[in-house]
């Protein structure tokens, strides 16, 4: 009701407000909208890694050590970029089309959580620059972005755990995953208060 | 909502703008724009005496009270 009545007084960005707090909104819109373009980027970044990686998997057949560092040697000739000491799986390990499958889809997962994740943070970030900072939609997308660092979280750690799926496994170390759910489900439990003193907050722009 | 605002009609009565209104009483217009198209979750009573005041009137000639009928009750009516 509060977003209908903003929208039949034709109010933007809110009821009137202070001067130094029109100031501080400002920045906040400015900061948000840089920090949005560097969200682009990351997941510009997040589609052409996914994209090197399922090349590489599907077709690579080198000898040196490595899943991701094919990629990098498909793409970048001479840089050497080791990460089977990272994910624990080369190509010496999948042996089987099978064992690419499930590691590619175990990857997938993951790329897309990290997709998620970044989505709904430059989501979040469309609204702060848009000037709804402390609204129960703006806490609804930091519930969502909550919701996608734990996801991030449970694929990381199954990623961990992948290299223990397929035979062979030389190296396999741990992954942030679980620390990663712990700041989702802490970012989760700030967005319910902040969702309920945003209501409150607009319950009390409409007392007179 | 049963409760009804009439500040249009004093409004009109007393020929003044809500612009007028919205500064003698120490509210902005959009909170007077609220306030007359019945959006108001509540109001204070300085609020309503300071309107009183400006416009010359009881707060029962700005607030009143239409008791919404449901669709039950006016097929009884009818009969």
């Amino acid at each position: 009701m509060y977003y209908q009545v903003r929208k039949e007084i034709g109010l933007k960005g809110g009821f009137k407000m202070q001067p130094e707090n029109e100031a501080r909104l400002a920045r906040i819109k400015k900061l948000s909208g840089i920090l949005r373009g560097i969200c682009k980027v990351f997941l510009v970044f997040c589609v052409i890694g996914f994209l090197a990686q399922t090349r590489s998997l599907a077709f690579s057949r080198c000898q040196t050590s490595g899943v991701v560092h094919c990629a990098y040697w498909v793409g970048f000739n001479g840089v050497e970029f080791n990460v089977s000491e990272v994910y624990g799986v080369t190509n010496r390990d999948l042996v089987t089309d099978s064992d690419r499958v499930v590691f590619g889809f175990i990857f997938a997962l993951g790329f897309g959580a990290m997709f998620n994740c970044g989505y709904q943070l430059h989501g979040l970030l469309g609204k702060y620059s848009r000037g709804d900072v402390f609204t129960t939609e703006s806490a609804g997308q930091i519930r969502k972005w909550g919701i996608a660092c734990v996801l991030l979280g449970v694929f990381d750690l199954g990623l961990t755990l992948t290299p223990h799926l397929i035979a062979n496994v030389h190296n396999g170390q741990s992954g942030g995953g679980l620390s990663l759910m712990g700041i989702g489900l802490v970012i989760m439990a700030i967005s319910w208060i902040m969702e309920m003193a945003a209501e409150m907050r607009e319950e009390q722009d409409l007392v007179i | 909502m049963p409760i009804v605002v009439n500040v249009d009609v004093m409004l009109a009565r007393r020929k003044m703008r809500s612009n007028t209104l919205a500064e003698l009483v120490g509210i902005t217009a959009q909170n007077l724009s609220v306030l007359k198209t019945g959006k108001a979750k509540a109001i204070r009573f300085s609020t309503l005496e300071r309107l009183c005041e400006v416009l010359e009137c009881e707060p029962g000639d700005l607030l009143a009270y239409e008791k919404e009928l449901n669709s039950d009750e006016e097929t009884s009516e009818d009969k």
